[in-house]
């Protein structure tokens, strides 16, 4: 690893940016030192190690800025549309109307994170009798009570049927405090029967024709519902159109993940990755910014990639990781720990597929949004997570439990089965509370245990290896 | 696939799965009520999954052909999974909708009964035809109107068994097992053209009437264990539960028929009196299932109500707190951890101190 590129502290950053800024950086608006977001109330920012490329500096005060430039839309009269759980399908539409932006509530799950102790999301959730038991998406209800995030949008949308418990639930009790909801079904997509006419899905799954109908008609009446309150039309061609942008962010972050996940040594870090591919959901609020945010990302990774520089040492062991992380302190241990990602499932795999654009838009959209592995088996998210780790090398996969999530307690076990049937490489299932500082001994140790289990491995293969090579010699020799 | 006779069950625990159809399809159903063991269910105690659906993965089915499994929440839909994993065939997981009000989520039900025609054929039954359907449609019903007027009168265990027996093989209590429509033009059987009693749930539909007096008491929730303590302590201690609103009582029954609607459909008329205005928490809106308790609470003069859920049933836990401000009388919000039937000190002490409250 290239000692230029380890990540950094805050404290760090502070002295990277002023050097930036005499450095001639350029900044978007959004910009600035990312201290101040601290002063904001993300006091998680000083305990994590962050990439200290200027590129990564504009992918976090993307993020970070997001509330901000959702409030200031709102006062300029922008529409806001809440998209709720489908993460990636609802904010295609939205943005393909004028004047409109989608966000997802669901990202308040980060809130006990980010800003800890200085958001009162999660005893306003407790108080409404949404406890700890509960995935911290919770924080999702404490600042709808609450108010003092994300501004109230006029149109919320949210995915039910074969979506977890905890945040249906949760979504409901944001309908009772007065907040409607369009409720939309997204079925459990099932294998289809022998002989039933099945479709062919982004991604390589299959569903019935009879469930992508379902689907289509479901987002049919989503297309209504935001017509009616963007007053404008939202046909075919405008979709089209909004499918193409998308696409086009989908594209960024397919070329990002092939450099990143398969490079030697691996350019850019776990903690940047996962921000980066979250962008696909909805653009983090602004769908041209984000092009520009990604594409200054992929050309700091390409930089990196031709010099041959990288955040991890050469032939660091590499981890395929499954599920978003409640504390995104959890992705500094990965390299922390030794290891290097080559690879991650973070419930979002439909948004980085790209949306068919030789179909009719809404049955791109409908045949996308059952592309989701979470609406199906763990047997198949457990075989494109493998189809992905495999091609990519993994050597070992871990699976991050959330906590309180409803699909958790049994999915981790069922897609350990599967992977280790399958790859015949250690995995290993932990859990990642909201702050992880009290686990993170135990966490470390679990992770470093698992890199050493993998050089462990590999060094038993080598010799295995140069034994059968000493073996076949001494016959290649009389020959 | 079991081949053979069409007398093999098809076992089945959500009420959204009529048992008319299966009938119809000439499989027995068998409704599943979970057990305690007398141990605690291994996997129950597992970090983040709800124990009546890991005691769903042990559950004993017997000879059953087939299993039906729901995705009515995401717990199940994966319990689901790891039994796909152990027993592969004679498993069925019926898709049921979320949401209830349009033409897609209907159309998603109807389709899914139908699939479930075809997945029983394949367990050794038959296709229905309208008139086995509307057959069967008659019988269930006028079982269930007979079971509703005398859950008033059965204590609350006993009611709870005579609706378990409503919704499974009614050849099996002989009382049901004759074609309604023989016994009158309405297809309805009343308690008095009842024929001489069998075993198992006959043994309810003779007189027994509880006390009128008593704390009236209603239970909401999820599914109660058949041997589920919960229910007979509650009587055992001067309350009497007037409105079972658990998973297998009176709230998850569907409404009666429509005979002109079942003249003309059977399907639909299926559809109708199961999918359309089902009251439960799980369903998007779930603001029915608050009308009809609001209704069963006037109707059944309630006093109080106890909530049963397990621990890690996002569903139910997410309602506490809203049924707690919603509710016109207390409510006691009672937690299983474990499906081992235990009545443990900490539930008998506050069950004994919310009725002592309420007098």
């Amino acid at each position: 690893m290239s000692d230029s590129l380890r990540p950094i502290t805050l404290a760090q950053w502070d002295r990277r940016y002023r050097e930036l800024r005499s450095a001639g950086l350029c900044e978007p608006k959004y910009g600035g030192p990312l201290r101040r977001h601290v002063d904001g109330g993300d006091v998680r920012l000083t305990q994590l190690r962050m990439d200290g490329s200027a590129a990564s500096l504009r992918l976090w005060n993307f993020l970070l800025s997001e509330e901000a430039r959702l409030h200031e839309a709102a006062s300029g009269g922008v529409k806001l549309v809440g998209t709720m759980k489908d993460l990636g399908t609802i904010p295609v539409m939205a943005f393909a109307l004028d004047n409109v932006v989608a966000f997802y509530p669901d990202g308040a799950w980060w809130l006990p994170c980010v800003m800890q102790r200085n958001s009162d999301a999660m005893a306003l959730a407790d108080r409404l009798g949404i406890d700890d038991s509960f995935c911290p998406v919770r924080a999702m209800l404490g600042a709808f009570a609450g108010g003092g995030h994300f501004p109230i949008p006029g149109l919320l949308t949210c995915s039910v049927g074969a979506t977890c418990d905890d945040f249906s639930a949760i979504a409901q009790r944001v309908e009772h405090l007065g907040h409607p909801i369009l409720w939309w079904e997204i079925p459990h997509r099932r294998s289809p029967e022998p002989g039933e006419r099945a479709v062919l899905l982004p991604g390589g799954l299959r569903a019935p024709a009879s469930t992508v109908a379902i689907v289509r008609e479901e987002l049919d009446r989503v297309r209504r519902a935001l017509e009616d309150y963007a007053g404008q039309s939202l046909d075919d061609a405008r979709l089209a159109e909004g499918i193409r942008r998308a696409n086009d962010v989908r594209r960024l972050l397919a070329e990002l993940r092939r450099l990143v996940y398969r490079s030697e040594p691996c350019p850019l870090p776990a903690l940047e990755m996962q921000i980066a591919e979250m962008m696909a959901i909805h653009f983090c609020s602004d769908r041209t910014e984000v092009v520009v945010v990604l594409e200054e990302l992929l050309n700091e990774v390409r930089r990196r990639t031709s010099r041959r520089v990288g955040v991890a040492p050469r032939g660091a062991p590499r981890v395929y990781w499954v599920n978003p992380v409640a504390d995104l302190r959890a992705m500094n241990l990965i390299e922390e720990s030794g290891f290097r990602l080559c690879g991650a499932d973070y419930m979002l795999c439909h948004a980085l597929e790209l949306i068919p654009e030789d179909l009719p838009p809404i049955e791109a959209l409908a045949r996308i949004a059952l592309s989701d592995p979470m609406v199906g088996s763990a047997a198949d998210r457990a075989a494109l997570v493998c189809r992905e780790a495999r091609q990519n090398g993994a050597e070992a996969l871990v699976i991050s439990r959330i906590p309180g999530a409803s699909h958790c307690g049994m999915e981790g076990s069922l897609l350990a089965d599967e992977v280790s049937g399958r790859l015949d490489i250690p995995v290993v299932e932990i859990e990642v509370p909201p702050v992880l500082d009290a686990m993170e001994p135990t966490l470390r140790t679990r992770l470093e245990a698992l890199a050493e289990t993998v050089m462990a491995r590999r060094r038993a293969s080598q010799d295995a290896s140069a034994e059968e090579a000493a073996r076949v010699r001494p016959f290649e020799d009389s020959n | 696939m079991i081949s053979g006779p069409a007398c093999h069950a098809a076992a089945y625990w959500h009420p959204l799965v009529p048992p008319e159809w299966i009938a119809a399809s000439g499989l027995r159903p068998r409704w599943i009520r979970l057990r305690s063991e007398g141990r605690p269910a291994a996997a129950g105690l597992r970090r983040g999954v709800c124990p009546f659906a890991a005691g769903m993965l042990e559950a004993d089915i017997g000879d059953a052909a087939a299993l039906i499994l729901t995705t009515t929440c995401d717990q199940m839909r994966y319990a689901a999974g790891m039994v796909a994993s152990r027993r592969p065939g004679g498993l069925f997981l019926f898709n049921i909708p979320h949401t209830w009000q349009t033409a897609a989520s209907r159309s998603l039900y109807r389709q899914e009964l139908e699939r479930l025609g075809a997945f029983l054929k394949s367990c050794g039954g038959r296709e229905p035809t309208p008139g086995a359907l509307a057959e069967q449609m008659r019988r269930y019903d006028a079982a269930r109107a007979d079971a509703r007027r005398r859950c008033e009168m059965l204590s609350a265990v006993d009611a709870a068994a005579l609706l378990a027996a409503v919704r499974g093989d009614l050849t099996a209590t002989r009382a049901y097992a004759e074609d309604a429509s023989a016994r009158n033009p309405a297809g309805r059987q009343t308690l008095c053209e009842t024929p001489s009693l069998g075993p198992s749930a006959d043994g309810l539909l003779g007189p027994n009437e509880p006390s009128e007096s008593g704390l009236r008491l209603a239970i909401v929730g999820g599914p109660l264990l058949a041997d589920d303590p919960l229910l007979s302590a509650v009587e055992l201690r001067g309350g009497r539960v007037v409105l079972d609103a658990s998973e297998g009582g009176v709230r998850t029954l569907p409404v009666p028929l429509d005979p002109a609607r079942l003249a003309a459909d059977p399907l639909n008329a299926l559809v109708d009196a199961y999918f359309d205005g089902f009251p439960d928490p799980f369903r998007r809106p779930n603001e029915r299932f608050y009308e009809w308790l609001g209704e069963a609470i006037v109707a059944r003069r309630v006093q109080a109500i106890l909530l049963h859920r397990y621990l890690w049933c996002d569903t139910w836990h997410a309602e506490s707190d809203r049924l707690r401000q919603w509710s016109p009388v207390p409510v006691l919000e009672l937690e299983s951890v474990d499906i081992n039937g235990a009545f443990d000190g900490r539930k008998v002490g506050r069950l004994d101190a919310f009725l002592e409250m309420l007098r």
